[in-house]
């Protein structure tokens, strides 16, 4: 198996493509134990984060990753994946800083995102 | 307590036990307890099986089994707690052997007698499940055979983990004429024809333990009388008090049997409301401290009659019993020795109402001082799933740590397993006002320090920049500028925390091979850079930090990860709930949803949709948790 330092990029080069791309394949990535916190609203399961992802209030997005750091988080191989960039909204031309921490899982040779906490950082202009 | 002080009578305070003492055979007992409840009528219920004991108790045996279950952890103990502490899964069966029943009277019956023997089992087994049987639900719980099969004269049952213990002490019982015996991997063979040449201690101590509890329990008052100890003729009779060693290992011993009675807190809370320890000639709470422990939410004690000289003796228990509403220390020498004893114990119980009988808070007093406060950290996220404040906890110690001394807070919280990494985020975007004095990030004291997978592509820099345990992570923290991060309650605005539960994260002492509980921690916030020599800052960043929390270390709590990105200042704007309207993707909350909860509850807007969010936008649900709530918000929460 790839080293997770790996996992962890690919991974989060996939996301962020398909978020940008066709946000509605996300879904696969998460499983029915899943917990998104997407700012102050919590949602579990598949189905729900489906729901809350493809229900932001913007059609186009595009996320620019500045960075990306990774640790091993538990003995069955989870990777807890730290990403810190910008997102420009459609019809702004103001990027805005956010930070989002994965928890990624083994499954079956591959591996779903277990935690995902959301936040939008931007300073205020 | 000095050795021997158990074992010594009192005759001042001993209480007299009437009753003959012929085996097997409990009898009532007149008492003098000094508690405020009624007077005792009765003693608790018996939970032997009515077996002639042969042989008698072991003392070498029972020396060392009493320090067995002493010296055994509370998550580890011996046999009986280990049970209680980690159970097995509901529904794992467990197959019993049942024979000497197939000549029985009811051996006439179309089936053997055999369902007459199942109900037999049942109703005997349900009887014996709980030491301390809760008043009004007699059987204290009802157990049912699940399975059973016949295979010529044995009979097979299939029984849950947890009742395997009631069955075994139907071993021996007279069915219909017959002994029947009871066997199986997990009992021990208590009617096997070796017993005289070799006892079972395990049994016989935890047997002895179990009837004198039982004798020294009352169903109706609800209290467990553990006064006189060192005059008891039972504990006597098997030397339990005849070696320092068997002495000291007695009452700690003795608590953990008691624990292992209930399934829940709340079972032990309601059965047993009041101990009393009167008598005792302690002269120091060391002998006796597990009682804090085992029943911390107890309402009523009696030290009376002991050699407390001052409340010193005592300390341990200081602040422990938060439900405490007696206490009764008449008759020690503090009473004379240390004036104004009586007005340091009021502030060590907050819930306390009589000392000694008399009264020294009304219950509005009691109501007034612990009514609930405003959370200590109320920037925690609505999403903030903490459990018993650990995280909460967590939090605050480490940032004061961080600031403060780092060395310690390695101590803390990092073993060999945790792991530390650090990266700058050099693009943030800044905050134009705040940023306006400061020309340059200077970010040299980071930089090489820095692990930004997106740039940082060779492995060995990858690896060489993962720090992992308390050395390497002593190391780098102290090449990190000092910081000074915002004060968590007051500058609570700067703040934006959130945490998830973590099941699997790693078992330190590898039993769980799947992991144990833990928490994620997200933590956005602001730090300035101190200049040491003058304590003067001299940059301002923000960050974002996020750590996974396990069991372990000192604390109870280790760090499994700590990932940290430092930035540019950037404020707090973002996270501020005002603000959050005016940006595009905050609009998630139907603005007319949010206002219709304002208008019903005069919430505020900011928590009505608050409200509103945590309640995944369903206005019937924000409304029915506001009704939940309501009594506990804050004022601020309100038009």
């Amino acid at each position: 198996m790839a080293d997770f330092n790996t996992i962890a990029q690919q991974f989060v080069e996939f996301y962020y493509n398909t978020f940008d791309t066709s946000r509605q394949n996300l879904s696969a990535l998460y499983r029915e134990h899943s917990m998104l916190t997407f700012e102050n609203a919590p949602v579990q399961g598949t189905v729900a984060i489906s729901d809350k992802l493809l229900n932001l209030p913007f059609a186009q997005v595009k996320h620019k990753v500045d960075t990306l750091d990774a640790q091993p988080s538990s003995e069955d191989g989870g990777i807890l994946v730290l990403v810190t960039g910008a997102l420009l909204v459609e019809g702004s031309d103001r990027p805005m800083s956010y930070t989002q921490a994965f928890q990624l899982r083994p499954e079956a040779g591959s591996y779903y995102v277990f935690n995902d906490v959301f936040r939008l950082v931007y300073p205020a202009a | 307590m000095t050795a021997g002080a158990l074992k010594r009578s009192s005759d001042n305070f001993s209480h007299h036990r009437g009753g003959a003492k012929r085996r097997n055979v409990r009898t009532d007992r007149d008492g003098d307890l000094v508690m405020d409840g009624p007077k005792r009528d009765r003693v608790g219920k018996t939970t032997g099986p009515g077996r002639a004991r042969g042989g008698g108790i072991n003392t070498a045996a029972l020396q060392r089994e009493v320090l067995k279950h002493v010296a055994s952890d509370s998550s580890q103990g011996g046999p009986i707690r280990a049970a209680k502490s980690r159970p097995t899964p509901q529904g794992h069966l467990v197959e019993l052997k049942v024979t000497g029943w197939t000549n029985s009277k009811a051996s006439t019956q179309d089936d053997r007698g055999v369902s007459s023997l199942i109900g037999f089992l049942e109703r005997h087994a349900s009887k014996r499940g709980s030491l301390f049987t809760q008043k009004g639900r007699n059987p204290a719980h009802t157990t049912r055979i699940k399975k059973s099969k016949v295979e010529g004269d044995v009979l097979f049952i299939y029984v849950p983990t947890e009742e395997v213990s009631a069955y075994a002490k139907v071993d021996g019982f007279v069915f219909a004429g017959k002994n029947i015996k009871i066997e199986g991997a997990s009992i021990r063979a208590k009617s096997s024809p070796n017993r005289q040449t070799s006892p079972e201690p395990a049994n016989d101590v935890k047997e002895l333990f179990q009837d004198f509890l039982s004798s020294r329990y009352n169903l109706e008052t609800k209290v467990l009388d553990l006064s006189a100890l060192g005059t008891d003729a039972k504990l006597n009779s098997v030397g339990m008090f005849n070696t320092t060693s068997t002495q000291s290992k007695f009452f700690p011993a003795l608590m953990k049997i008691c624990d292992a009675q209930f399934k829940t807190a709340q079972e032990k809370k309601e059965t047993i409301q009041s101990v009393a320890l009167a008598g005792n000639e302690l002269s120091n709470i060391t002998a006796v401290t597990t009682l804090a422990q085992t029943f911390p939410d107890l309402q009523n004690l009696d030290l009376s009659g002991n050699k407390f000289d001052s409340l010193n003796c005592l300390i341990g228990w200081k602040n422990k019993f938060r439900y405490l509403e007696h206490l009764v220390l008449s008759n020690n020498p503090l009473e004379q020795l240390q004036p104004g004893w009586e007005t340091e114990i009021l502030q060590w119980y907050p819930r306390l109402r009589l000392l000694n009988g008399v009264q020294v808070r009304t219950e509005e007093e009691v109501a007034e001082r612990n009514k609930p406060k405003k959370a200590p950290l109320p920037i925690l996220g609505p999403n903030f799933q903490d459990e018993a404040q650990i995280a909460e906890t967590f939090i605050t110690s480490f940032f004061a740590g961080f600031d403060t001394d780092r060395s310690a807070l390695v101590n803390m919280y990092y073993d060999t397993d945790s792991n530390f990494s650090l990266n700058v985020n050099t693009h943030a975007m800044r905050d134009p006002i705040q940023q306006m004095g400061h020309k340059t990030q200077g970010w040299d004291a980071y930089i090489r320090l820095s692990r930004n997978l997106k740039h940082l592509n060779n492995p060995g820099p990858r690896a060489a920049r993962k720090f992992q345990g308390p050395d390497e992570i002593r190391k780098v923290w102290t090449q990190l500028p000092a910081t000074r991060h915002p004060n968590l309650i007051t500058d609570q605005q700067k703040w934006s925390i959130d945490c998830q539960h973590q099941p699997g994260v790693p078992d330190p002492s590898g039993q769980c091979p799947t992991g144990v509980g833990g928490f994620l921690i997200t933590v956005h916030g602001e730090y300035e850079e101190l200049d040491t020599t003058n304590g003067k800052a001299t940059k301002h960043r923000s960050f974002d930090r996020t750590f996974i929390l396990g069991p372990g270390g000192p604390s109870g709590v280790k760090v499994v990860s700590d990932l940290w990105t430092v930035r540019a200042y950037g404020g707090y704007v973002a996270w501020k709930p005002e603000g959050l309207q005016q940006h595009p993707p905050q609009q998630e909350t139907p603005k007319n949803l949010a206002e219709e909860i304002s208008r019903i509850t005069s919430m505020n807007i900011m928590y009505s949709r608050m409200c509103l969010a945590e309640n995944g936008g369903d206005v019937q649900k924000a409304l029915a948790a506001f009704e939940a709530a309501k009594a506990n918000l804050p004022q601020d929460a309100f038009v």
